[in-house]
């Protein structure tokens, strides 16, 4: 640069020519000078210090709510509890009899558990125990009689007798859930000592019949016995505890489910008020598979699913911004802009999922000069989006659609975007800036990152989708070369094979 | 008059506006090229100013202070997000008077308007350099203080955004 240039440049910044300021803008100023000059600022001040101190009164009680919740949560899948859970399930009977209607294998030579347990229902009249009879049946063959009455045990059966069969049939008494156990133990009672044992145990019972009025009706299940009426056969007692066991099962189910549902909290549907919905490609998918044009195509959420993860997990939170012409139609001044923010990853955070930053915002700018008309694939057309809170182990991405204006030079910038948040590490706030040209969307599409051609192909399919128009060859054709292109991307394969069977 | 001012003294308060909002008003001008915007900044610099007065040490000159909150309020405007994007090209600034020809005043506007768009692309810490020197008036020293760097960087700086500069108007006369 020579010194005659830069004088040049000098002149011209220097004597850039200012109007008077506006009339009546001294008096605007003037309006505005605070009552209280000195000490209103202090008094904010003192405010904000209240303020700061009932944030960090409020963290930390929050903090160990939830240290306290993961504790509970960890608890309970830690080996410990499952130890504790197995010791448990070993002495109870019930416990043993619920895994066994839900396993197949029953017939285990495992140790016996004891066949009694304490009456603990509260409404039940006192019973007196009988004196058990000289002969203690090993209780797993119990079990497999009171599961799986055989044809050959038809003296135990309740009222009417069932009609006899061969023992290699089905059984004649059983639970209908239970079908796959009562095969396997059909298949057991081939065993003729077995057999014989289990003979000998059933006539004991019958001869023993009030021994089973002992046995428990458990107060966890009230809903399903509701009135603990002992009943007066060995069969009775026996179908108690089934049903005791049965509502144990369930009541363990309902409590896995209730913590399967907590853990969901984690997973959102939305971010920034993007689709990240994971569902929204496997339902297009069914149905394709099942030859039905999908409806109801979440364009937004297929954008989000073909872009996928960063590679790399950024330190906090990385703006990535990149543009092309768009995969297929290249001849058209129409361009695609995308934005994805990614944030820190966690593998450790399975339960709650922490945040990484604050009152996030996200803006896109478009040139005027540059660009004649925009629009979010799949979403409003808004360019400024907030999240209160953004957690870690989050990618979302937007796309734009672009038009833009003839005769532009490759320097006139195209869009920029802005990403700032409250950082949750240091507290302070954090500015990314981006700035894309009409030069950088100039190469070709094929030259784009993997993510962005992914995600932008998606998205063109995906809106076919929703027009309910067929791919179109040359969204096959663009989707089978980047499937070619990127051989060890599950992805790509799947977005070629969709895009080839919607093509039809 | 600074202490006058902090103490609470409002005349003194009137007296540092009436010294100093007309060149507040000239540095936004010429960050923003928009004479009502300019107007509406310099008064949201004064607002911002009066709020963050206790907590201005002195070790600046006034105005250095002033023109760090109205390159700051200008930096907000220009991120904050619009709710309308206006598509149309810019308006054709109206030329009442024909002396000298009118042609020539609108390629001159044209010619800054240029350079201001340019000198806006600069890299974060060229730009700040760039407008405080040329547009708010700051020596360069004092700009240093600001930057908390040496003279001899923010000349550094100064050069280098020249060659940039240079480059970027180079290119679009191309």
């Amino acid at each position: 640069m020579t010194s005659k240039r830069k004088a040049d440049l000098q002149r011209k910044l220097s004597m850039v020519s200012v109007p008077k300021p506006p009339a009546g803008l001294a008096d605007r100023i003037k309006n505005d000078i605070p009552e209280y000059l000195g000490t209103k600022r202090e008094r904010e001040r003192f405010t904000k210090s209240i303020a700061f101190d009932l944030r960090v009164a409020a963290s930390v009680i929050l903090l160990v709510a939830s240290t306290v919740f993961c504790l509970q949560l960890f608890m309970h899948s830690s080996p410990e509890s499952a130890m504790n859970e197995k010791r448990m399930a070993a002495s109870s009977p019930i416990a043993e009899l619920a895994r066994a209607d839900k396993k197949s294998d029953v017939l285990s030579n495992a140790t016996p558990p004891p066949l009694r347990q304490p009456v603990i229902a509260p409404n039940a009249p006192p019973m007196t125990r009988e004196p058990v009879a000289n002969i203690a049946p090993p209780p797993s063959i119990a079990e497999r009689i009171v599961l799986h009455r055989n044809v050959s045990e038809t003296t135990v059966a309740a009222p009417p007798p069932p009609p006899p069969a061969p023992a290699e049939s089905a059984p004649v008494w059983t639970f209908a859930d239970n079908a796959v156990a009562g095969n396997a133990i059909a298949a057991d009672a081939r065993d003729e000592k077995k057999l014989e044992k289990e003979k000998d145990f059933v006539r004991t019972l019958k001869a023993n019949e009030p021994v089973a009025e002992t046995v428990v009706v458990t107060a966890s299940a009230p809903a399903v016995a509701p009135a603990p009426v002992p009943l007066p056969t060995a069969m009775g007692a026996m179908t108690d505890r089934i049903v005791a066991a049965k509502t144990q099962a369930t009541s363990m189910e309902v409590v896995r489910s209730a913590q399967a549902a907590d853990l969901d909290l984690a997973a959102r549907d939305s971010v920034f008020g993007i689709s990240v919905n994971d569902g929204a490609f496997g339902r297009v998918k069914d149905a394709i598979e099942r030859g039905e044009r999908p409806a109801n195509v979440d364009v937004e959420g297929l954008v989000n699913y073909f872009a996928g993860p960063a590679s790399r997990s950024p330190r906090e939170v990385s703006l990535e911004v990149e543009g092309s012409p768009a995969p297929v139609n290249e001849g058209e001044r129409t361009v695609f802009v995308r934005y994805t923010v990614d944030t820190a990853r966690d593998e450790f955070a399975h339960a709650s999922v922490p945040p990484i930053a604050t009152n996030a915002h996200v803006e896109i700018e478009f040139d005027p000069r540059a660009v004649a008309s925009y629009r979010r694939v799949g979403g409003e057309p808004k360019t400024d989006l907030f999240e209160p809170s953004l957690l870690k182990n989050v990618s979302v991405t937007a796309l734009y659609a672009v038009t833009l204006k003839s005769n532009v030079t490759n320097l006139t910038p195209l869009a920029t975007i802005t990403l700032h948040y409250n950082s949750v590490t240091n507290g302070r706030v954090r500015l990314q800036t981006r700035t894309l040209r009409v030069g950088d969307v100039a190469r070709p599409w094929a030259r784009a990152s993997r993510r962005h051609r992914l995600a932008s192909l998606g998205a063109v399919w995906g809106e076919k989708m929703k027009l309910s128009s067929p791919s179109g060859a040359d969204v096959v054709r663009r989707a089978e070369e980047l499937s070619k292109q990127e051989p060890t991307d599950e992805r790509a394969k799947e977005l070629a094979t969709l895009a080839n069977a919607s093509s039809r | 008059m600074l202490e006058a001012v902090r103490s609470g003294d409002r005349a003194a308060a009137e007296e540092m506006v009436e010294r100093t909002y007309s060149a507040v008003f000239a540095s936004l001008f010429r960050l923003c090229g928009d004479s009502d915007l300019a107007a509406d900044l310099t008064q949201e610099t004064f607002q911002k100013a009066w709020a963050a007065l206790p907590n201005f040490d002195g070790r600046s000159q006034l105005f250095t202070w002033l023109y760090r909150i109205a390159y700051t309020t200008f930096l907000n405007y220009i991120r904050r997000p619009r709710r309308v994007t206006s598509l149309d090209d810019p308006d054709t600034p109206d030329v009442s008077d024909s002396t000298p020809r009118v042609d020539d005043v609108l390629a001159d506007r044209e010619e800054g308007e240029r350079l201001r768009a340019a000198v806006l692309q600069l890299p974060e810490d060229l730009r700040f350099t760039v407008t405080a020197h040329f547009w708010g008036g700051l020596a360069v020293k004092e700009i240093a203080e600001i930057e908390e760097i040496t003279t001899v960087a923010i000349r550094k700086r100064l050069h280098k955004a020249f060659s940039i500069l240079e480059t970027m108007l180079h290119e679009e006369v191309r």
